[in-house]
């Protein structure tokens, strides 16, 4: 097992040596990685990597071919495992007729809250996500920008321990990426466990500490960040460089940066 | 961010049961579909009201009909067809109820909350049923009522009639969704439809008398009983003598695959990958 930190004492989420395939194609080829509590991380691969994929094993949207998949040391068919999870999908996609209110209040219900915390708390959100004007609009009507603001809203409610996002600036205007940043940010502040799926090094780069590239199902690189980089290296020449050769890796080659000692 | 975090309790299943149901029961009241249902309900009730309203008399092959007295007779029959249209009608809105989140994705971010598959499979056909059954079951009573006032016909076999009635919309409901997630939404629909008709078409074969085998046969004998069940439960308006070991069979039969078709329902949505 490959883990971010040479010695974690908690781990928030777990691939132990997960494959994936999908009508015989596989998504993810034996990836071993396990993510210490308050660590960020990015998760870059080119397209079809199998980034999107590994989020979804996390959150028990699908199963595994072989291997283990643990969230909070539970296993994701486990709802107990999503306590304390806010998820910011690609592709928000909510119940069209709802409100951005009713929808708010429904998912702060879903993780516990009712009363005068949920209604803080669901305005506390909606301010910090610019949407306090548009609460009673209809999601359907909402523009992608906007959309993705009410997946954030949603996400935060609660502030959840671990946040999974999967192109979280996707959509966004430059405000909106400045925005998402922010938030982003703040929860890491905050001590929370991230997991950014991105193709944004940029973005990245600034919010997290640590990355994990897969390519072709497989992890071709993980570490902190200044282990990952070369000298005087950007994250974006380190990608092309980690990419372009790692094709064709063997599952023991991954561990190109995992610290003296990894478990 | 608020410096301190709002106090979380842990989501009991049954509170998340009950906000999910609320959703999707309001859910399928604004959706097309929805309104469908209700309007089937609305064409059911005017076709009561005409059907019920006769006066008058006409000539048939020379002889004066009555056509009150006609219809103490094809009463029955027009409350049971009413009620298999309303079934009918429950299973379009069924199989849109679960294949639309589905489709468009929405039903990810339900199920990325400490929410199990179950709980969100039983509060969507919760939801989807109580649209069905309060549309269907109002355009019943108000079936059953004018045919009370206006026929004297008895209130009682209409109650048994509209629970069997609730009984049926529940399987018909579930299997439509469990379906749904495996064929498109179109198939569903007029797969339900088909199922339907050939359950009560066996059934009514059946109870005629007639006897057939094969897969008909299997189908009709192992089938959910929605026709058996309801011209039971409508017994006491034709003075019909049954078999109360028959009838607990039939009804068992009905409340068994209340439980199967509910179970091949989650069974379908936990086995459901979300890619």
């Amino acid at each position: 097992m490959q883990t971010l930190y040479a010695r974690a004492p908690m781990i928030a989420f777990e691939l132990a040596s997960v494959s994936k395939l999908y009508s015989g194609r596989r998504a993810l080829d034996r990836v071993n990685l396990a993510v210490p509590i308050g660590t960020a991380v990015g998760l870059l691969g080119p397209n079809g990597a199998g980034k999107t994929t590994a989020l979804r094993l996390l959150l028990g949207f699908v199963r595994p071919s072989t291997g283990g998949v643990r969230v909070r040391g539970l296993p994701p068919s486990n709802p107990r495992s999503r306590e304390g999870l806010g998820y910011v999908p690609e592709r928000p996609a909510f119940a069209p007729r709802m409100t951005i209110r009713e929808l708010l209040r429904l998912h702060g219900g879903l993780i516990g809250l009712d009363g005068d915390a949920l209604e803080h708390e669901m305005q506390a959100r909606l301010v910090e996500t610019g949407l306090g004007d548009r609460a009673h609009e209809r999601v359907g009507g909402l523009s992608k920008g906007l959309l993705q603001r009410v997946a954030f809203a949603q996400a935060l409610l609660g502030d959840p321990e671990l946040l999974l996002l999967d192109e979280p600036t996707s959509g966004l205007d430059p405000l909106g990426v400045r925005d998402a940043r922010d938030w982003i940010l703040a929860a890491r502040q905050r001590g929370r466990t991230l997991l950014v799926s991105s193709h944004v090094l940029t973005e990245v780069e600034r919010t997290c500490d640590h990355v994990v590239i897969l390519h072709e199902g497989r992890i071709v690189a993980s570490g902190p960040l200044a282990e990952v980089l070369l000298a005087g290296e950007s994250l974006e020449d380190a990608y092309v460089r980690i990419v372009r050769g790692g094709a064709g890796a063997s599952p023991q080659s991954t561990d190109v940066s995992a610290p003296e000692g990894a478990a | 961010m608020s410096e301190t975090a709002p106090t979380k309790g842990r989501v009991r299943p049954i509170r998340a049961f009950h906000l999910l149901a609320a959703e999707a029961f309001q859910d399928a009241l604004r959706s097309r579909l929805g309104l469908a249902v209700a309007g089937c309900a609305l064409l059911a009730l005017v076709f009561v009201d005409r059907c019920t309203s006769l006066e008058g008399s006409f000539v048939l092959n020379g002889e004066a009909v009555n056509p009150a007295m006609t219809l103490r007779a094809i009463g029955p029959i027009l409350f049971g067809w009413v009620s298999l249209f309303l079934l009918a009608a429950s299973g379009l809105v069924a199989s849109d109820g679960l294949a639309r989140p589905v489709a468009d994705g929405s039903i990810a971010l339900w199920l990325a909350r400490p929410v199990s598959r179950t709980v969100y499979a039983l509060a969507r056909l919760s939801g989807t049923l109580a649209l069905a059954i309060s549309a269907g079951g109002g355009a019943l009573a108000a079936a059953a009522f004018l045919l009370h006032a206006r026929h004297g016909f008895a209130l009682e076999p209409a109650l048994f009639a509209g629970l069997v009635y609730a009984a049926s919309t529940a399987i018909v409901c579930a299997l439509a969704m469990a379906l749904s997630l495996y064929v498109p939404r179109v198939v569903t629909l007029f797969a339900v439809m088909l199922w339907i008709q050939l359950i009560v078409v066996g059934n009514a074969a059946h109870m005629l008398g007639a006897s057939f085998g094969g897969w008909f046969a299997a189908l009709e004998r192992w089938g959910p009983p929605l026709g058996t069940a309801l011209f039971y439960a409508m017994s006491g308006w034709v003075s019909l003598r049954l078999d109360a070991h028959e009838v607990a069979l039939v009804m068992l039969r009905l409340a068994g695959w209340i439980g199967l078709s509910a179970a091949l329902l989650v069974l379908s949505v936990r086995r459901l990958e979300l890619r």
